[in-house]
């Protein structure tokens, strides 16, 4: 065959391609471990931070100062997180910081948010529901029709696929009147029907506003938020919380997060550094008193606590470093190159080439010398060299491609 | 026949003079209701200050109102309430008809309201039994005295209100509303 060489180097170089993204692939899911975090919580009584980890199959209770604590004293120190217990058990202060407590106020207050970089970077459907937000029934009824905004809002039946023009007619006459610029960039809002209550979406227009659109009363209800006039936001995520207190949460660019209010959209700052929004996830467990914030890294977590309703800071933060993932140290001695096509911070495929370690250049580099001196001795110049070359960057996924290709 | 005209015409004639006001009767006791601007159009709106001066005769009837929003019931959206522009005058709504609620946005906002204008009517016994309590409250939350002195205001309002109408009973009028526009 004429071309024979130059078909075994293509799929020399093609095979080792795509080894270099499967086998190391395969053994990240044998050997990737979990950070192993402590769940941290702010105990309104100590006023300082309290942690309970699992160590050898047993819970562990601790403060940042290292006093232990048995389950009993943990439930007490933490009464805001665990009032269902301290009720049950007949331990329930009647007080908290001077505050008269009630279940029914604790479980008003108590609400618990998360953001991850994958809720930015994902794909979007496009299609969503209109609930009636003022139905007067306990459980919020599907509607016949969905809706999409692009360069309009059309809402289409479901079952034959027609546009009710009189309906999208309405909410586009009201969203022209409130000044909406079409077209949309993008649409925020709960899509499930388990929720307490209805608030509609918030809509982001091409100069960057923010509006609150729903349907009252089976008629469109609009309003420019003004938060885009403040804030360049990135993200917003809606929130149903007991007391109505915030609508959700606005994610900056320069990664700043802020509540919306629930009474005149008025937007409140967290007191913490602005995140990286597409590398880092944040948790916020809010109580009566306290809104407490955790900044996920890759490599560490970072816990702040901040006064609820206002969040300002209230005392001082710290941060867990995590611990040491197996999987790098396996690819730091494994693989000196390799390939991956996902990310966890976003759902898309996200191809990239990523540097295992130096130690794994030396590893490969030994391999590629050994296969070329003593199995490859027979072929031609070139394909040795590619064989080293290949073997050299890539460590057993060269390996592995040599040995096929050479076959 | 002509008999019979004549007292055809005297019938008439004697019940178009029998009494030229309205009574109400309140169990065993007639008390006379004194008309106001009879002449109102069917289909006004009115405003606060129209709607309560005239709220004794517009009483089960289809009222239109309008006012502005200064709460609503934040859970439920099952009521809110409507004041006139100096909001000294407030008016509740309950959502009712085509209204399956009100949303919390609408406070501040000016409304019409069409819904049946309702009337409450709070007998001596209740006024009396409302004092008791305050009375009570007095004696038991030392250091409430602002709100207990609100509250013995509130009950003598609604007694001179009595004495000057010459009532046995103090009126709270309220709206269940059916359907309402935002203005």
């Amino acid at each position: 065959m004429k071309y024979k060489s130059i078909y075994a180097f293509i799929l020399l170089i093609v095979s080792a391609w795509i080894l270099s993204w499967v086998v190391p692939a395969l053994v990240r899911m044998g050997t990737t471990t979990s950070p192993d975090y402590p769940f941290v919580y702010y105990s309104s009584l100590l006023q300082n931070f309290v942690t309970r980890q699992q160590v050898n199959n047993k819970p562990v209770f601790k403060d940042v100062s290292g006093n232990n604590y048995t389950l009993q004293q943990y439930d007490s120190i933490t009464p805001l997180l665990n009032y269902r217990q301290l009720s049950l058990s007949g331990n329930m202060p009647d007080t908290i910081l001077g505050v008269p407590i009630e279940m029914k106020l604790l479980r008003s207050k108590s609400w618990v948010w998360r953001y991850n970089p994958r809720d930015l970077q994902s794909p979007k459907l496009g299609l969503f529901i209109m609930y009636e937000s003022q139905s007067g029934r306990a459980n919020l009824e599907s509607p016949e029709d969905v809706f999409r905004m692009e360069d309009n809002i059309e809402f289409i039946i479901k079952q034959t696929g027609e546009v009710n023009k009189i309906k999208s007619g309405l909410f586009q006459e009201k969203l022209e009147k409130e000044k909406f610029a079409f077209p949309t960039q993008q649409v925020w809002g709960n899509l499930s029907n388990r929720k307490p209550y209805d608030e509609g979406y918030f809509v982001l227009d091409s100069k960057h506003q923010l509006f609150h659109v729903k349907m009252v009363n089976g008629r469109p209800y609009v309003r420019d938020t003004k938060a885009g006039k403040e804030v360049n936001i990135a993200w917003f995520s809606i929130l149903e919380v007991p007391d109505k207190s915030i609508y959700g949460f606005v994610v900056s660019k320069e990664g700043n997060l802020y509540t919306l209010g629930g009474d005149g959209y008025e937007l409140t700052k967290f007191d913490i550094p602005a995140i990286d929004i597409r590398k880092q996830s944040v948790m916020v467990m809010t109580n009566l008193f306290y809104s407490m914030v955790n900044v996920i890294s890759s490599d560490s977590t970072s816990y702040h606590v901040l006064k609820a309703g206002t969040l300002v800071k209230h005392d001082d933060s710290f941060t867990i470093k995590a611990k040491t993932d197996r999987w790098n140290v396996v690819a730091s001695w494994l693989f000196p190159v390799y390939t991956s096509i996902s990310d966890k911070n976003t759902q898309y495929l996200s191809p990239k080439i990523e540097i295992g370690g130096v130690n794994a250049f030396f590893v490969s580099v030994l391999l590629a010398f050994l296969f070329t001196f003593t199995i490859d001795n027979k072929s031609k110049p070139v394909m040795r060299i590619a064989h080293l070359v290949l073997i050299g960057l890539l460590g057993i996924p060269g390996l592995l491609a040599s040995l096929l290709i050479k076959k | 026949m002509k008999k019979i005209l004549l007292l055809l015409a005297a019938i008439v004639i004697f019940g178009a003079s029998c009494s030229d006001s309205t009574k109400q009767q309140q169990g065993n006791k007639e008390t006379l209701v004194e008309q106001k601007d009879v002449n109102l159009p069917k289909d006004q709106v009115y405003t606060m200050d129209n709607l309560l001066a005239n709220a004794e005769t517009l009483v089960n009837k289809q009222v239109k109102v309008k006012g502005f929003v200064t709460h609503t019931c934040k859970h439920s959206g099952r009521r809110c309430f409507l004041a006139n522009e100096s909001q000294e005058l407030t008016v509740r709504v309950e959502a009712k008809g085509n209204i399956g609620g009100f949303n919390r946005e609408l406070v501040g906002s000016e409304i019409e309201v069409t819904g049946k204008l309702m009337e409450r009517r709070l007998t001596i016994g209740e006024i009396d039994e409302m004092e008791n309590a305050i009375n009570e409250k007095r004696v038991k939350d030392d250091g409430a005295e602002e709100s207990c002195d609100a509250e013995m205001a509130n009950v003598a309002q609604m007694r001179e209100w009595m004495k000057k109408k010459g009532k046995d009973y103090y009126s709270i009028y309220y709206i269940n509303g059916e359907e309402y526009n935002e203005l």
